[in-house]
Protein backbone atom coordinates (compact mmCIF):
# COMPACT_ATOMS: atom_id res chain seq x y z
CA UNK A 1 0.00 0.00 0.00
CA UNK A 2 1.33 3.38 -0.64
CA UNK A 3 1.51 6.29 1.47
CA UNK A 4 -1.46 8.16 -0.05
CA UNK A 5 -3.20 4.61 0.96
CA UNK A 6 -3.10 5.61 4.71
CA UNK A 7 -2.77 9.29 4.56
CA UNK A 8 -5.37 11.68 3.04
CA UNK A 9 -6.63 14.14 5.70
CA UNK A 10 -6.60 17.52 4.14
CA UNK A 11 -3.69 19.11 5.70
CA UNK A 12 -1.79 16.25 5.72
CA UNK A 13 1.97 17.08 5.39
CA UNK A 14 3.29 14.66 2.92
CA UNK A 15 6.86 13.21 3.48
CA UNK A 16 9.60 15.53 1.77
CA UNK A 17 12.38 14.86 -0.24
CA UNK A 18 15.77 16.58 0.24
CA UNK A 19 18.35 16.50 -2.71
CA UNK A 20 21.59 17.93 -3.02
CA UNK A 21 22.07 19.67 -6.20
CA UNK A 22 25.86 19.91 -7.01
CA UNK A 23 27.34 21.36 -10.80
CA UNK A 24 27.76 17.62 -11.66
CA UNK A 25 24.06 17.16 -10.39
CA UNK A 26 23.25 19.74 -12.83
CA UNK A 27 25.47 18.94 -15.63
CA UNK A 28 24.46 15.26 -15.39
CA UNK A 29 20.70 16.15 -15.47
CA UNK A 30 21.07 18.67 -19.00
CA UNK A 31 22.78 16.49 -21.07
CA UNK A 32 26.81 17.48 -20.64
CA UNK A 33 28.69 17.34 -22.22
CA UNK A 34 26.56 16.72 -25.30
CA UNK A 35 24.84 19.90 -24.25
CA UNK A 36 26.52 23.56 -23.44
CA UNK A 37 24.32 25.79 -22.10
CA UNK A 38 23.39 27.89 -18.81
CA UNK A 39 22.48 24.65 -17.34
CA UNK A 40 25.80 22.84 -18.01
CA UNK A 41 28.67 25.32 -18.84
CA UNK A 42 30.22 27.96 -16.76
CA UNK A 43 31.35 30.68 -18.93
CA UNK A 44 28.02 30.33 -20.94
CA UNK A 45 25.83 30.81 -17.31
CA UNK A 46 28.48 33.48 -16.80
CA UNK A 47 27.80 35.09 -20.53
CA UNK A 48 24.49 35.84 -19.58
CA UNK A 49 25.35 37.62 -16.11
CA UNK A 50 24.74 34.67 -13.79
CA UNK A 51 26.92 33.91 -11.25
CA UNK A 52 27.60 30.18 -11.94
CA UNK A 53 25.04 27.60 -14.06
CA UNK A 54 21.75 27.46 -13.47
CA UNK A 55 19.81 24.14 -12.64
CA UNK A 56 17.47 23.50 -14.79
CA UNK A 57 13.85 24.45 -13.76
CA UNK A 58 13.16 20.57 -14.77
CA UNK A 59 15.50 19.23 -12.20
CA UNK A 60 12.97 20.28 -9.31
CA UNK A 61 10.04 19.24 -11.03
CA UNK A 62 11.66 15.71 -10.99
CA UNK A 63 12.26 15.98 -7.53
CA UNK A 64 8.48 17.07 -7.08
CA UNK A 65 7.92 13.98 -8.89
CA UNK A 66 9.88 11.65 -7.14
CA UNK A 67 8.41 12.73 -3.60
CA UNK A 68 4.59 12.25 -5.32
CA UNK A 69 5.65 8.97 -6.73
CA UNK A 70 6.81 7.74 -2.97
CA UNK A 71 3.50 9.12 -1.79
CA UNK A 72 0.27 8.05 -4.55
CA UNK A 73 2.66 5.14 -6.36
CA UNK A 74 0.81 3.54 -9.00
CA UNK A 75 -1.70 6.36 -8.87
CA UNK A 76 0.94 8.75 -9.59
CA UNK A 77 2.60 6.64 -12.43
CA UNK A 78 -0.81 6.88 -14.24
CA UNK A 79 -3.10 9.62 -13.97
CA UNK A 80 -0.82 11.79 -12.02
CA UNK A 81 -0.93 15.60 -12.60
CA UNK A 82 2.25 18.18 -12.06
CA UNK A 83 1.77 21.78 -12.35
CA UNK A 84 4.83 23.96 -11.44
CA UNK A 85 5.60 27.85 -11.33
CA UNK A 86 9.84 28.09 -11.68
CA UNK A 87 10.08 31.04 -9.46
CA UNK A 88 13.36 31.34 -8.35
CA UNK A 89 16.76 30.25 -9.42
CA UNK A 90 18.80 27.18 -8.12
CA UNK A 91 22.40 27.69 -8.19
CA UNK A 92 24.44 24.92 -7.40
CA UNK A 93 25.81 23.75 -4.70
CA UNK A 94 22.09 23.97 -3.16
CA UNK A 95 20.33 21.63 -1.47
CA UNK A 96 16.45 21.57 -1.88
CA UNK A 97 13.58 20.08 -0.50
CA UNK A 98 10.44 18.86 -2.20
CA UNK A 99 7.29 19.24 -0.04
CA UNK A 100 3.82 18.85 -0.03
CA UNK A 101 0.21 19.38 1.86
CA UNK A 102 -3.40 17.38 0.87
CA UNK A 103 -5.01 20.18 -0.77
CA UNK A 104 -8.57 18.08 -1.22
CA UNK A 105 -10.28 15.86 -2.66
CA UNK A 106 -12.51 15.14 -4.97
CA UNK A 107 -14.40 12.52 -7.24
CA UNK A 108 -13.34 11.65 -10.74
CA UNK A 109 -15.47 9.02 -12.19
CA UNK A 110 -15.41 5.67 -10.11
CA UNK A 111 -11.69 7.43 -8.28
CA UNK A 112 -10.54 9.76 -6.15
CA UNK A 113 -8.51 12.50 -7.15
CA UNK A 114 -6.17 13.83 -4.53
CA UNK A 115 -4.84 17.03 -4.60
CA UNK A 116 -1.52 18.43 -3.41
CA UNK A 117 0.15 21.94 -2.84
CA UNK A 118 3.58 21.56 -3.86
CA UNK A 119 6.73 23.32 -3.46
CA UNK A 120 10.46 23.76 -3.37
CA UNK A 121 12.38 25.16 -0.74
CA UNK A 122 16.36 25.95 -0.75
CA UNK A 123 18.26 26.03 1.84
CA UNK A 124 17.07 29.23 3.45
CA UNK A 125 13.58 28.20 3.20
CA UNK A 126 12.72 30.31 0.33
CA UNK A 127 10.72 28.27 -2.19
CA UNK A 128 11.73 28.27 -5.46
CA UNK A 129 9.00 26.49 -7.36
CA UNK A 130 5.60 26.06 -6.56
CA UNK A 131 2.55 24.40 -7.65
CA UNK A 132 -0.07 21.28 -7.33
CA UNK A 133 0.58 17.38 -8.09
CA UNK A 134 -2.36 15.24 -7.68
CA UNK A 135 -2.77 11.48 -8.41
CA UNK A 136 -5.99 9.08 -9.39
CA UNK A 137 -6.64 6.67 -6.12
CA UNK B 1 25.96 37.23 -28.41
CA UNK B 2 22.19 37.32 -26.39
CA UNK B 3 19.63 37.32 -28.74
CA UNK B 4 15.77 36.93 -28.27
CA UNK B 5 13.79 34.14 -30.48
CA UNK B 6 12.19 35.77 -33.26
CA UNK B 7 9.13 35.90 -31.55
CA UNK B 8 7.39 37.43 -34.43
CA UNK B 9 7.43 34.69 -36.86
CA UNK B 10 6.32 32.30 -34.09
CA UNK B 11 2.80 31.42 -35.24
CA UNK B 12 0.10 29.99 -33.08
CA UNK B 13 -0.33 26.28 -34.06
CA UNK B 14 3.10 26.10 -35.94
CA UNK B 15 4.04 22.68 -35.67
CA UNK B 16 7.69 21.80 -33.87
CA UNK B 17 8.44 18.14 -35.40
CA UNK B 18 8.53 15.58 -33.65
CA UNK B 19 11.61 12.77 -33.35
CA UNK B 20 11.89 9.48 -31.97
CA UNK B 21 14.32 7.60 -29.46
CA UNK B 22 14.84 4.27 -27.55
CA UNK B 23 14.70 4.01 -24.04
CA UNK B 24 17.56 1.90 -24.00
CA UNK B 25 18.73 0.74 -20.42
CA UNK B 26 21.87 2.91 -20.64
CA UNK B 27 19.54 5.98 -21.16
CA UNK B 28 17.15 4.86 -18.11
CA UNK B 29 20.05 4.44 -16.27
CA UNK B 30 21.31 8.10 -17.13
CA UNK B 31 18.23 9.69 -15.97
CA UNK B 32 18.09 7.44 -12.58
CA UNK B 33 21.79 8.52 -11.69
CA UNK B 34 21.84 12.28 -13.05
CA UNK B 35 18.02 12.37 -10.91
CA UNK B 36 19.12 10.44 -7.85
CA UNK B 37 15.61 8.03 -8.10
CA UNK B 38 16.58 4.62 -6.96
CA UNK B 39 12.28 3.69 -6.54
CA UNK B 40 12.65 -0.50 -6.76
CA UNK B 41 9.62 -0.32 -9.41
CA UNK B 42 11.91 0.88 -11.98
CA UNK B 43 13.70 -2.52 -11.44
CA UNK B 44 12.54 -6.28 -12.35
CA UNK B 45 9.13 -5.93 -10.43
CA UNK B 46 6.20 -3.79 -10.36
CA UNK B 47 2.30 -3.56 -9.64
CA UNK B 48 2.31 -3.19 -13.62
CA UNK B 49 3.92 -5.96 -14.59
CA UNK B 50 7.69 -5.64 -14.96
CA UNK B 51 9.92 -2.85 -14.81
CA UNK B 52 8.81 -0.07 -15.94
CA UNK B 53 10.76 3.58 -16.40
CA UNK B 54 10.45 6.41 -14.10
CA UNK B 55 6.99 8.90 -15.16
CA UNK B 56 9.50 11.71 -14.97
CA UNK B 57 12.20 10.22 -17.76
CA UNK B 58 10.19 11.90 -20.41
CA UNK B 59 9.84 14.98 -19.21
CA UNK B 60 12.17 17.12 -21.30
CA UNK B 61 11.19 15.39 -24.46
CA UNK B 62 9.72 18.56 -25.30
CA UNK B 63 13.03 20.46 -25.50
CA UNK B 64 15.07 18.34 -28.33
CA UNK B 65 12.22 18.88 -30.92
CA UNK B 66 13.66 19.80 -33.94
CA UNK B 67 11.18 22.90 -34.51
CA UNK B 68 11.83 24.08 -30.92
CA UNK B 69 15.72 23.84 -31.19
CA UNK B 70 15.20 25.17 -34.31
CA UNK B 71 12.95 28.19 -33.69
CA UNK B 72 12.74 28.84 -30.13
CA UNK B 73 16.46 27.56 -28.52
CA UNK B 74 18.41 28.97 -31.55
CA UNK B 75 20.88 25.98 -32.36
CA UNK B 76 23.51 26.61 -34.58
CA UNK B 77 24.34 25.54 -37.82
CA UNK B 78 26.67 23.38 -36.43
CA UNK B 79 24.31 21.51 -33.98
CA UNK B 80 25.65 22.89 -31.48
CA UNK B 81 23.25 23.63 -28.62
CA UNK B 82 24.50 26.50 -26.64
CA UNK B 83 22.20 29.05 -25.50
CA UNK B 84 20.98 31.66 -28.27
CA UNK B 85 18.98 33.50 -25.89
CA UNK B 86 17.89 34.41 -22.17
CA UNK B 87 14.72 33.08 -21.96
CA UNK B 88 13.82 31.33 -18.94
CA UNK B 89 11.25 28.28 -18.09
CA UNK B 90 8.60 29.78 -16.26
CA UNK B 91 5.99 26.78 -15.99
CA UNK B 92 5.66 23.46 -16.75
CA UNK B 93 2.40 21.02 -16.62
CA UNK B 94 2.79 17.28 -16.60
CA UNK B 95 0.26 14.06 -17.39
CA UNK B 96 1.54 11.07 -16.31
CA UNK B 97 -0.20 9.03 -18.42
CA UNK B 98 1.07 5.13 -19.08
CA UNK B 99 4.09 3.70 -17.46
CA UNK B 100 6.62 3.61 -19.91
CA UNK B 101 8.82 0.57 -20.54
CA UNK B 102 12.43 -0.41 -21.10
CA UNK B 103 13.45 -0.35 -24.69
CA UNK B 104 10.47 0.82 -26.24
CA UNK B 105 10.52 3.65 -28.86
CA UNK B 106 8.92 6.77 -28.20
CA UNK B 107 7.82 9.15 -30.49
CA UNK B 108 7.60 13.15 -29.73
CA UNK B 109 5.87 15.52 -31.11
CA UNK B 110 4.67 19.11 -30.21
CA UNK B 111 3.43 22.73 -31.01
CA UNK B 112 3.19 26.21 -30.05
CA UNK B 113 -0.22 26.29 -28.71
CA UNK B 114 -0.26 30.16 -27.82
CA UNK B 115 2.18 33.20 -27.38
CA UNK B 116 1.71 37.15 -25.69
CA UNK B 117 3.45 39.83 -24.77
CA UNK B 118 3.33 40.99 -21.15
CA UNK B 119 4.68 43.05 -18.57
CA UNK B 120 7.80 43.85 -21.62
CA UNK B 121 8.21 39.83 -21.87
CA UNK B 122 7.19 37.73 -24.70
CA UNK B 123 5.85 34.31 -23.44
CA UNK B 124 5.51 31.30 -25.59
CA UNK B 125 3.75 27.71 -24.23
CA UNK B 126 4.34 25.05 -26.12
CA UNK B 127 2.82 21.12 -25.74
CA UNK B 128 4.01 18.05 -26.22
CA UNK B 129 3.11 14.71 -26.12
CA UNK B 130 5.08 11.24 -25.93
CA UNK B 131 4.24 8.02 -27.34
CA UNK B 132 5.38 4.92 -27.27
CA UNK B 133 5.80 2.51 -30.21
CA UNK B 134 2.16 0.54 -29.25
CA UNK B 135 0.30 4.16 -29.62
CA UNK B 136 -0.04 4.54 -25.31
CA UNK B 137 0.61 8.12 -24.56
CA UNK B 138 3.21 8.32 -22.20
CA UNK B 139 3.49 12.07 -20.93
CA UNK B 140 1.37 15.23 -21.82
CA UNK B 141 4.01 18.35 -21.32
CA UNK B 142 2.55 21.81 -21.69
CA UNK B 143 5.37 24.23 -21.07
CA UNK B 144 5.84 28.44 -20.50
CA UNK B 145 9.07 30.47 -21.86
CA UNK B 146 9.19 33.90 -21.45
CA UNK B 147 11.79 36.02 -22.51
CA UNK B 148 12.57 40.14 -22.99
CA UNK B 149 10.46 41.54 -25.24
CA UNK B 150 13.84 44.13 -26.59
CA UNK B 151 17.08 42.81 -27.91
CA UNK B 152 19.78 43.78 -25.85
CA UNK B 153 22.12 46.65 -26.82
CA UNK B 154 24.51 45.81 -29.28
CA UNK B 155 23.22 42.97 -30.73
CA UNK B 156 22.79 42.15 -34.04
CA UNK B 157 20.34 39.47 -36.16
Amino acid sequence: MTQAGKKLDVAYEIPSLSKMVTLEVSRAYSGWPEIRNIHTDKEIAHSFGFPSVVAQGMLGAEYLSQMCMHFFGEAWVKGGKLSVNFIGVIFPPQRVTAKGIVREKMAEGNSMRVVLDVWLENEQGKKVQVGSASGLL
Amino acid sequence: MKLPPDFEEIEIGQCLGSYDYRLTPSRILRHIEAAEDNHPWYGQTSPFGGAFVSPAVCANDMFMLPGFLRDIYGQAADGALTNRATFFHTKTELDFLTPARPNKIIRVSGKVVNKYVKRERCWVVLESLSVDEDGKEILRNRSTLSWLAQEQEGDKK
